[in-house]
């Protein structure tokens, strides 16, 4: 049963191997710049049919390949909070809306009557909102898209080299979490399989003391193992090249904030908005690779860059640049009103575009066979024998 | 990730279920046509009048009136006018407004201009200018359409451009005054629809002084605005007479009665639902037998 998966044998024109996490942060940002472009909820379920097909095909057997279902809950979360609000903050009802039902009515003082609480809800008011809601929820799953199908310790490589002390800490953070619960587990069943159960606070001091020990063990492994590997050391950096690397960065952080006031804002300046955001990068760029300089990494297994990652990566880009290309010609089938209620149509060139994405399940390599057995199979006794974690081979 | 794509099939069903309810009701009830009460039903001290100013797009200033009504944006329909909120705020926030009597019914300002899916910025927008009976100056509603109540004898209009948040100053500030709309006695009123150049001039100081409030806002309007407006400017130039020096806006903007507009109450066709629909259970279908062979094989 546990032999070779069948559905890796229709693959096997092609060795499994984990796709560059960047190819699929673009394809996902890709899709979320699509998305931003439309209301039209047929779309947006689609697209979320495709980020399901996409990840069902490709994703790993990793802990954080399994978070896709809670950005799912998240977004149905975001969809409920949009109506409510909708239906707290009521628009009012004219002749032709279909009202659901109604809520009291709270009278607001005359200088607040702007905002209205309580009133009729509308099946118009309410489906608007649920589209509104559907869209944000869309973009977060696509994020928890790329979550779910790239390595985020894999990703976190590509940072610049004046960055890599953040990537470190980040890389240690993530790691942090999955070790406490195995920790905490582990300590759990010891409890168990051991007589005399106690009961009330003494229940939190027999587990976190030796869950503390244990973390505080690993942190002192991990600050041994990476002091003799050279970590924490300053470098060749003279005062004025790290001087100067600050000056560039705190100025290249303030022309973005510049820019996307600029950009953003109403009634800002014109020089503001393109070109302090080109400016602020471009220095940004400078003090990163100026300080960049003084850290000498090596690269342990570098992640290749090849045809795949080029088609998963084209696939989201296509799919923005064709949704944006689009906008124009049919401005109301991407954003469909429900005054009056009426279907949503589907429009030709953003459906194509969206499918476009869901290439990625095909293009993308199947994923790397697990090298170890997940937690829940390993069965409990073993672990208990065997605390730090050892390579198990699929039989 | 079976238990995921069994979940995202869930919703996915949940949402056609939704859609399905939301297809029976909308085509069992189709939205009534607006009917438009003449012109002449108003009068001083009767049904409100309600105008919308197009001339930020060349056009002209559209009267309507609306007897009995009981929000502001129910006297737009009743007028004949047709509105468009935007995605964010709902049809209580109007977003687009068209009438026939201007460019066959086209909503301003056009999707090119303003999406309408967030609420349109505070320097072009549609706002919302009351006058009650026997007062000859504007005042900045503090209401929305949906809630405000339209009284006999008043004035609403609706100007297109941008104000401040007191709604004191800015390019949406109207340039004419409410006297120069209102319902005279009924021979006067008949009058005043029939011809559709009628010259306005400035009867008071204030009006004067928001026309010239609304030149030097001109300057500082959003690019968005821009276009539209470079047009204005060449057809007031081509109206200009030579007897005013320095024309006000209002003099050369014809009023004219609003046309009832028929409101699309169509619901659609129901082909795209199910096509997409299909489409989505089938990549969804898709995800969960890959899903399904994956649970089982490893």
């Amino acid at each position: 049963m546990r032999s070779a998966p069948a559905h890796r044998l229709r693959d096997s024109g092609r060795l499994p191997r984990a796709l560059h996490p960047i190819a699929w942060w673009i394809w996902a940002i890709g899709l979320v710049l699509a998305v931003n472009r439309t209301t039209n909820p047929l779309l947006l379920i689609l697209t979320l049919a495709v980020l399901a097909f996409v990840i069902a095909n490709r994703r790993t057997d990793a802990p954080w390949a399994r978070a896709f279902k809670y950005y799912l809950w998240l977004g149905l979360f975001v969809i409920v909070l949009r109506i409510v609000f909708q239906s707290v903050f009521s628009q009012g009802a004219e002749a032709g809306d279909h009202v659901l039902f109604t809520l009291p009515r709270i009278s607001t003082p005359k200088w607040y009557a702007g905002v209205q609480i309580g009133g009729p809800v509308t099946l118009e008011a309410t489906l608007t909102a649920a589209v509104d809601g559907l869209r944000l929820a869309t973009m977060l799953c696509c994020i928890g898209a790329a979550n779910a199908l790239a390595n985020p310790k894999r990703a976190l490589r590509v940072l610049p080299g004046a960055l890599y002390e953040l990537g470190m800490a980040v890389v240690v953070s993530i790691t942090l979490a999955p070790q406490l619960i195995e920790s905490v587990q582990r300590v759990a069943r010891a409890r168990r399989l051991r007589a005399g159960r106690r009961k009330g606070w003494r229940v939190l001091r027999s587990i976190a003391t030796p869950v503390l020990a244990d973390a505080l063990e690993r942190s002192l492994m991990l600050a041994a193992a990476m002091d003799s590997r050279g970590y924490g050391r300053t470098g060749p950096a003279t005062t004025a090249s790290r001087r100067l690397t600050g000056a560039l960065m705190l100025l290249g952080m303030v022309g973005l904030c510049a820019g996307c006031y600029g950009l953003l804002g109403n009634g800002a300046p014109r020089f503001l908005g393109l070109p302090a955001i080109l400016a602020g990068a471009v220095l940004c760029c400078g003090g990163l690779a100026l300080g960049g300089r003084r850290v000498k990494r090596t690269n342990y297994r570098p992640d290749p860059w090849r045809a795949p990652e080029w088609v998963v990566a084209g696939c989201g880009v296509a799919t923005a640049v064709m949704l944006y290309l689009s906008t124009g010609d049919d401005a109301s089938a991407l954003n469909p009103s429900f005054y009056p209620l009426r279907f949503p149509p589907l429009p030709a060139l953003p459906m194509i575009a969206i499918l476009i994405a869901g290439v990625a399940a095909v293009a993308a390599p199947p994923p790397p066979k697990p090298r170890r057995l997940a937690p829940s199979q390993a069965g409990a006794p073993s672990r208990i024998s065997e605390p730090v974690t050892a390579p198990k081979v699929p039989a | 990730m079976s238990r995921t794509s069994r979940r995202s099939l869930a919703v996915a069903v949940a949402r056609l279920l939704g859609w399905a309810a939301v297809a029976v009701v909308g085509t069992a009830a189709a939205s009534g046509v607006a009917r438009a009460a003449p012109l002449s039903d108003c009068s001083p001290h009767s049904g409100t009048i309600v105008a919308v100013d197009f001339a930020h797009w060349g056009g002209p200033l559209v009267r309507g009136c609306g007897l009995d009504q009981h929000s502001g944006y129910a006297l737009l329909h009743a007028a004949g006018f047709t509105t468009a909120g935007d995605e964010h705020d709902g049809a209580g926030f109007i977003c687009r407004l068209g009438d026939s009597a201007f460019h066959h019914g086209t909503q301003y300002p056009t999707a090119s201009e303003e999406a309408c899916i967030n609420t349109p910025s505070a320097s072009a927008y549609w706002s919302y200018w009351l006058a009650p009976a026997g007062q000859d100056r504007w005042t900045y509603s503090s209401l929305g359409p949906m809630y405000d109540v339209p009284k006999p004898g008043e004035v609403e209009l609706w100007t297109f451009g941008g104000t401040n948040v007191g709604g004191t100053g800015g390019s949406g500030v109207p340039s004419l005054s409410p006297d120069s709309l209102r319902a005279r006695t009924s021979a006067a009123s008949e009058q005043t629809t029939t011809t559709t150049t009628t010259t306005t001039t400035p009867t008071s100081t204030t009006t004067t002084s928001h026309t010239t409030t609304t030149s030097s806002s001109t300057a500082r309007t959003s690019r968005r605005a821009r276009a539209p407006r470079q047009r204005r400017d060449t057809t007031r130039r081509r109206r200009h007479r030579p007897s005013h020096p320095s024309p006000p806006r209002t003099s050369t903007t014809p009023i004219v009665p609003a046309k009832p507009t028929r409101e699309r109450a169509s619901s659609g066709s129901a082909v795209p639902l199910i096509i997409g629909i299909s489409l989505a259970t089938a990549l969804l279908a898709g995800a969960g037998w890959v899903a399904y062979r994956r649970r089982r094989y490893e």
